[in-house]
């Protein structure tokens, strides 16, 4: 293997190799910014383009893309809370209170580093650990995802805010939504009113942008404010440096980089629960979780590297296995293919060189992404706040119609987008939290189809759920993170009469 | 005042949970033709629901009388014109395209809202919708709402 | 004001479609839109962008295709656009058999097959019936033993959900074979290839070019092969006709049209699309990537198209999988 890494350097620095990663990242920081254009779709449009070409030009760019595709999304999610993936509502819990505060240029660091730490760590794991990760994901299966949802669906209780019954509510109100569409076990059209529209369900991005972009513009509406931010919110010398406090964010870091590696090989698992999941972890463990929601960046560190760490880790079963664990990593398998090179152990052994130049590129476009995405980027797009918020509302508004509109080219979406949006702000302002009906609907159907997939195929034996030593060991993390908060609780409880 | 203040929190609370029942029991009737494994999930959700909302009800019948009666509303006209317009957008797109409903919202809402410097707000318009066409269009191959200006382009042609 | 320039533009289109040859000689003088009925990125996606831009070469004259995806519904969407469109020569769509004749035949789509003027088929990958490495059955007879011994007993996985055409395929395995068999639907080509692996289902169908590589390492085993020959990519693994069922399936995509198309409008693509696959630098891409090419021209594309909706009728009146 050190051989191959050896062998693969000189072509993974070649000129044209290194400006393909770069290119790449640019693309990939543009498409992941705007709402409703993904990295998948970008890679779709650059495999034909890439016929007859050197394949680690193309890797190249679709490292580049991948990489800084997955961290575009943090972008608009600080500055304006406009979501471009699932995977960036943690995101926006914390960056965007950061925002309001006027810590717009640091909490955009935060997510940067933090991003660039997710996607190299995982990339490293790509690099050391392929084989016995694989055989990691091999373990599971229906009743294992079935907990690993219940798992996810208990990291709700991080993100249900100080009412307790509204926060209930909103994830019903996902659960109820993700049941939309047609069932997968037995064929039900369920909700669908007949519309060919609704028989996948509700489009994840449009409900993402309808919840989270359009109330800040009603409320920008009724209060009519007519300044923009301060360019001296803006700055970035003025405010902290995540590098200088590199010891205070590790532990998040390597934590969150553990879950979203571990994520990542999973097939069957939605890839934004390594943000959720990392953010509940170090909410949990964090000396002050109330904090957490009201602009702590660790709440951003969190997310965005266990987002970024989900990236490389999804090539791990692509490339060992054949078996993508990620809607991205499907693509890329696309792209493999056309160039000849079929996944599967012999991979390996067959195309050492770029196998290992690939792997290598994701760990290089991870380094790259400070460049491109920490420096030049952010400092653009950061200036975008400096505009009256009476105008750039509208303008947010253009760019979420047409990504939602470019989802499915249908103009159905638009009309959804415009009822979500006026219910997410009535919810708002009555103090339903809006990030409980994204994992209720991102994780409900997971759910409710691995637990009916289960039950099928053990011919309604319930027994099967808790037939593994995988299944027992997360349905008692389950239970850990149930019960986390409520000792905690507890012990308050307990400590402030003893002080009084 | 008494023109902007719209209804009261609490009123809108109340109303809020009251819908939640509804569609609560719009499940539970729409899944009785379903087969009962298809069937069991949603009910289950919607009876919890329910249960929810009134919690949140009978909560505000309580004790919300101190703190639900300030106004919903900032601004309940504002809200309103903003509502309006957005829906006019969004169905302008379905007949005209995007390009000339966009230029028309990116102008026009910051104009009746009261920002009225046009030498800000039209070559922001224009730059904004030029990168959009840009990167979706060119760039993406994404198709944009069939365009009216796109059939005046073509006959032009 | 608009309505009458649109019926004056139809009377010249008119006047020209009259002269076809004219036409013909024109055409295309705007962006072709190539519809994909699924979203960025799947596998009809990827196949329609590779070939896109081939036979934008091969049309000549500067042609474009634009691939817009029309995703939702199973594909149904999509091809609702693809049967409505204009017969201009201006809208084109894959569609994939059997999906869309499911679909007509269960009598839920608002197109029939006779609404679509067939171009060319590009690809067809037979079904196949794999088990995992560790698993007891080594043929179809043993699956079936088995079966009989326990009925309901062995789950298969397929990629799809209820009424996919793997489905279709385990309702007709069961009745040739007489078995009752268990349908586990994953909903994607990922999770179940990552269940039969790791051995938490019993069998699973994909297509043949999904199992190749994991076949020829010994990861899984290639039971039965939905093919009335053995496949040239994996001579060994034997037909379920060789086993004694008579179970004859796959996928194909292939380019479609509107119906009402001018005749030497559709030569044009077809020859198109004969051209890019026979292209060199095409050929070379799809024979690494094992992409089971068989092109079928409009003639026989429709014939295939028609002996599959009948098929599918025969099935459904025995077994309707809905």
């Amino acid at each position: 293997m050190i051989d191959a890494l050896v062998h693969a350097l000189p072509h993974v620095f070649a000129p044209a190799n290194l400006l393909a990663v770069v290119i790449g990242s640019i693309a990939g920081l543009v498409v992941g910014a705007l709402p409703g254009l993904t990295v998948t779709t970008g890679i779709a449009i650059l495999i034909p383009i890439t016929f007859g070409l050197d394949p680690l030009f193309a890797l190249g760019m679709m490292a580049g893309m991948y990489n800084a595709g997955s961290y575009g999304g943090a972008i608009p999610a600080i500055l304006m809370r406009v979501p471009g993936t699932p995977a960036s509502v943690a995101t926006i819990l914390d960056g965007y209170e950061m925002t309001k505060r006027g810590e717009a240029a640091y909490a955009l660091q935060v997510a940067v580093v933090s991003g660039v730490i997710g996607s190299a760590l995982s990339a490293i794991a790509l690099i050391l650990f392929a084989p016995p990760l694989v055989k990691v994901s091999l373990l599971f299966g229906p009743a294992e995802y079935f907990w690993l949802a219940m798992l996810g669906l208990a990291t709700i209780s991080a993100l249900l805010g100080d009412d307790l019954v509204k926060g209930v509510t909103a994830s019903l109100i996902g659960l109820l939504i993700g049941t939309v569409g047609q069932d997968l076990t037995s064929g039900t059209e369920r909700f669908t009113f007949g519309s060919l529209e609704l028989m996948d369900g509700f489009s994840i991005v449009v409900l993402l942008t309808g919840l989270f972009a359009l109330p800040p513009v009603f409320q920008m509406a009724e209060e009519s404010i007519k300044e923009g931010m301060s360019a001296a919110a803006l700055k970035f010398r003025k405010q902290r440096s995540v590098l200088r406090e590199w010891r205070y964010f590790l532990p998040v870091w390597l934590r969150s980089s553990a879950i979203g590696v571990f994520i990542g090989i999973m097939p069957g698992a939605a890839g934004s629960m390594s943000s959720f999941l990392a953010y509940n972890d170090a909410k949990r463990v964090a000396r002050s979780p109330e904090t957490f929601g009201q602009g702590n960046p660790e709440g951003v560190a969190a997310s965005e590297a266990g987002n970024g760490a989900d990236n490389a880790a999804a090539l791990i079963p692509a490339l060992s296995l054949g078996i993508p664990g990620s809607g991205v990593a499907a693509i890329i398998l696309g792209g493999l293919l056309v160039h000849g090179l079929r996944p599967g152990p012999q991979l390996f052994r067959d195309h050492p060189d770029v196998v290992y130049g690939f792997m290598l590129q994701m760990l290089l476009s991870a380094f790259l992404l400070l460049v491109v995405g920490g420096l030049a980027a952010t400092r653009i797009f950061g200036q975008v706040l400096r505009l009256p918020r009476v105008v750039l509302a509208p303008l947010i508004i253009l760019f979420v119609a047409i990504g939602v509109y470019a989802v499915n080219n249908a103009m159905f979406d638009l009309y959804i987008l415009v009822g979500v949006g006026l219910v997410a702000y009535v919810m708002e302002k009555l103090g339903y939290p809006q990030a409980p009906v994204v994992l209720g609907l991102i994780l409900g159907p997971m759910a409710e189809s691995q637990l009916r997939l289960s039950l099928t195929i053990s011919q309604g034996n319930p027994a099967v759920l808790v037939s593994s030593w995988v299944s027992i060991i997360i349905a008692l993390l389950t239970a850990l993170v149930l019960v986390t908060p409520l000792y905690r609780a507890w012990r308050e409880r307990q400590r402030k009469p003893a002080a009084a | 005042m008494a023109v902007t203040a719209g209804p009261s929190r609490r009123i809108v609370e109340i109303v809020f949970a009251a819908a939640l029942i509804a569609v609560a029991g719009a499940v539970f009737v729409l899944s009785a033709d379903y087969p009962a494994e298809s069937a069991a999930f949603p009910r289950v959700l919607a009876a919890l629901l329910a249960l929810c909302a009134v919690v949140v009800t009978v909560r505000q019948l309580r004790h919300g009388a101190e703190a639900g009666g300030q106004p919903f509303f900032a601004h309940l006209p504002r809200f309103l014109l903003a509502v309006v317009i957005l829906v006019a957008y969004v169905a302008a797109i379905g007949v005209a395209g995007y390009l000339l409903p966009s230029f028309a919202l990116a102008v026009g809402l910051p104009f009746v809202l009261g920002y009225r410097r046009l030498a800000l707000t039209v070559p922001l318009a224009l730059g904004t919708l030029a990168a959009i066409v840009l990167i979706f269009n060119v760039v993406l191959e994404r198709p944009l709402p069939p365009d009216v200006l796109m059939h005046l382009w073509e006959t032009v042609r | 004001m608009k309505r009458v320039f649109r019926a004056g533009l139809m009377g010249v289109a008119a006047a020209v479609a009259l002269s076809g040859s004219a036409l013909a000689a024109d055409y295309p003088t705007k962006p072709i839109e190539m519809i994909v009925a699924f979203a960025p990125g799947g596998g009809t996606d990827v196949a329609a962008r590779s070939i896109a831009s081939f036979m934008e070469k091969h049309l000549g004259g500067g042609a474009r295709i634009a691939v817009i995806n029309k995703p939702g519904a199973g594909g149904e969407i999509g091809w609702t656009a693809v049967a409505q469109a204009k017969p201009d020569g201006y809208t084109i769509g894959f569609i994939n058999v059997p999906a869309i004749n499911a679909l007509v035949v269960e009598g839920k789509a608002k197109f029939k097959m006779d609404d679509f003027q067939p171009i060319a088929n590009l690809v067809y990958d037979p079904g196949v019936l794999v088990v995992g490495k560790n698993s007891p059955y080594q043929s179809v007879k043993d699956l079936v033993e088995a079966a009989k011994a326990k009925p309901g007993s062995i789950a298969i996985g397929t990629s799809g959900a209820v009424g996919s055409s793997e489905h279709i395929t385990i309702l007709n395995f069961e009745r040739l074979a007489d078995v009752k068999l268990t349908h586990a639907p994953f909903g994607g080509t990922a999770p179940v290839r990552q269940a039969v692996l790791g051995g938490h289902i019993p069998a699973a169908t994909m297509n043949l070019s999904e199992a190749l590589q994991l076949s020829r390492e010994g990861e899984i085993r290639v039971i039965g092969v939905m093919s009335e020959e053995r496949s040239d990519y994996l001579k060994d693994a034997p037909t379920f006709r060789e086993q004694g069922y008579d179970v004859v399936a796959g996928s194909s995509r292939g380019i479609a049209a509107p119906k009402g198309m001018p005749a030497d409008i559709v030569a044009q693509l077809e020859a198109a699309v004969d051209k890019a696959l026979n292209d060199p630098e095409y050929l070379e891409a799809a024979k690494k990537a094992e992409i089971p090419l068989h092109y079928l021209a409009s003639g026989d594309y429709k014939a295939f198209l028609d002996k599959s909706t009948a098929d599918l009728e025969a099935t459904w009146k025995v077994s309707p999988w809905r």
